[in-house]
């Protein structure tokens, strides 16, 4: 099974992921709805105490993420282990365009509390992409062959044949 | 499907010499819906390799005892059977590797058999990237998975050779 520590890495990323996402959809159709100017209007005038302290609070979660991520990234133990790494993957690739989308934000343009909030929303989108490739650099040393065969009639099974080929109703025996 | 399988026991473990190879070979029986017995034997090689073999008891002294179709619509349960056999075999030897062969029907050539696309496909759903890496070769209907727990990086290459040796593949 998963250690909770990297149970937790996992949840996080894909909760920051949704946020992220979620956020870049509802200010980009709000945008699109009221236009630019009516955006800054409302957010002087209601929403900057709210996007103020959930950019100090994305900054502070993105710095204790940042420290979990070094610490929490392991070798899978178990089976169990690299299904669950599967699947948070596929969450957050299916996230990755959106992501990405916030990464070209030009948020120097814009006013101090405005361009502070994009700015800690992109430094966690880059933290979550960084995710993105450590977890699939994570399984390349599967995609690999460890035991080389000078016979080149032995082909190796690389984990994205298994994987493609899969029919995901089994679980593994071992 | 492959989820159950029959009771089964273990007979023996006797050592063998074949072709101035020695083997152990673990011999286990298990009996089907239809109260049919079948025999699996698990040699193990050197490098800590199990080649795995089984057939049904009644065709035990045929020629052709692992080419032979018992027509009884129970392999699913039997190769199943023959996992937790292996499954058994690895708690005991963590280094365990396993190596098998999809026998030809009797019309049937040696390369790319039923059997061995059956197995091939079984093993792929069923086993993980984790422990084992899993290699084929297709013209000889053979698959292996070798244990990622052995540290002998040429080991694919010493049990071709020592299979070469005494299998006439």
């Amino acid at each position: 099974m998963l250690t909770s520590s990297q149970y937790n890495l996992y949840e996080n990323s894909i909760s920051y992921a949704n946020t992220l996402a979620g956020l870049e959809t509802f200010l980009a159709g709000f945008k699109r709805i009221v236009g630019k100017f009516l955006l800054l209007f409302c957010y002087y005038t209601i929403f900057w105490p709210f996007v103020l302290t959930f950019a100090l609070w994305l900054n502070l979660e993105r710095r204790s993420f940042q420290k979990k991520m070094k610490r929490d990234f392991k070798e899978f133990e178990t089976s169990n282990d690299y299904l669950k790494h599967k699947k948070v993957l596929m969450d957050l690739k299916s996230l990755e365009p959106r992501l990405k989308r916030i990464s070209n934000y030009q948020p120097h343009r814009l006013p101090f509390g405005v361009s502070y909030t994009l700015n800690n929303m992109k430094k966690m989108t880059s933290t979550l992409l960084t995710v993105i490739s450590w977890s699939e650099s994570r399984l390349s040393s599967l995609n690999h062959a460890k035991f080389a065969s000078a016979n080149h009639d032995v082909k190796f099974v690389s984990e994205s044949e298994l994987w493609k080929n899969r029919n995901s109703a089994y679980q593994y025996w071992m | 499907m492959f989820i159950s399988s029959f009771p089964f026991k273990k007979i023996n473990s006797q050592s063998r010499i074949i072709d101035n190879v020695h083997l152990v070979e673990h011999n286990y029986q298990f009996r089907g819906k239809s109260n049919k017995r079948y025999i699996v034997v698990c040699e193990q090689y050197d490098f800590n390799v199990y080649a795995v073999k089984f057939y049904a008891v009644d065709h035990k002294f045929c020629a052709n005892k692992f080419k032979r179709l018992t027509g009884n619509s129970e392999g699913s349960r039997i190769i199943t059977t023959v996992s937790k056999i292996m499954i058994e075999l690895l708690k005991d030897n963590p280094f365990a590797s396993f190596a098998f062969v999809g026998s030809p029907l009797l019309n049937e050539e040696q390369s790319n058999t039923k059997r061995f696309k059956l197995y091939a496909k079984v093993v792929g759903n069923l086993v993980g990237p984790i422990f084992f890496e899993q290699h084929f070769d297709e013209s000889k209907s053979a698959y292996i998975l070798l244990n990622k727990n052995n540290e002998d990086k040429f080991i694919l290459d010493k049990i071709q050779a020592l299979f070469s040796s005494i299998y006439d593949l």
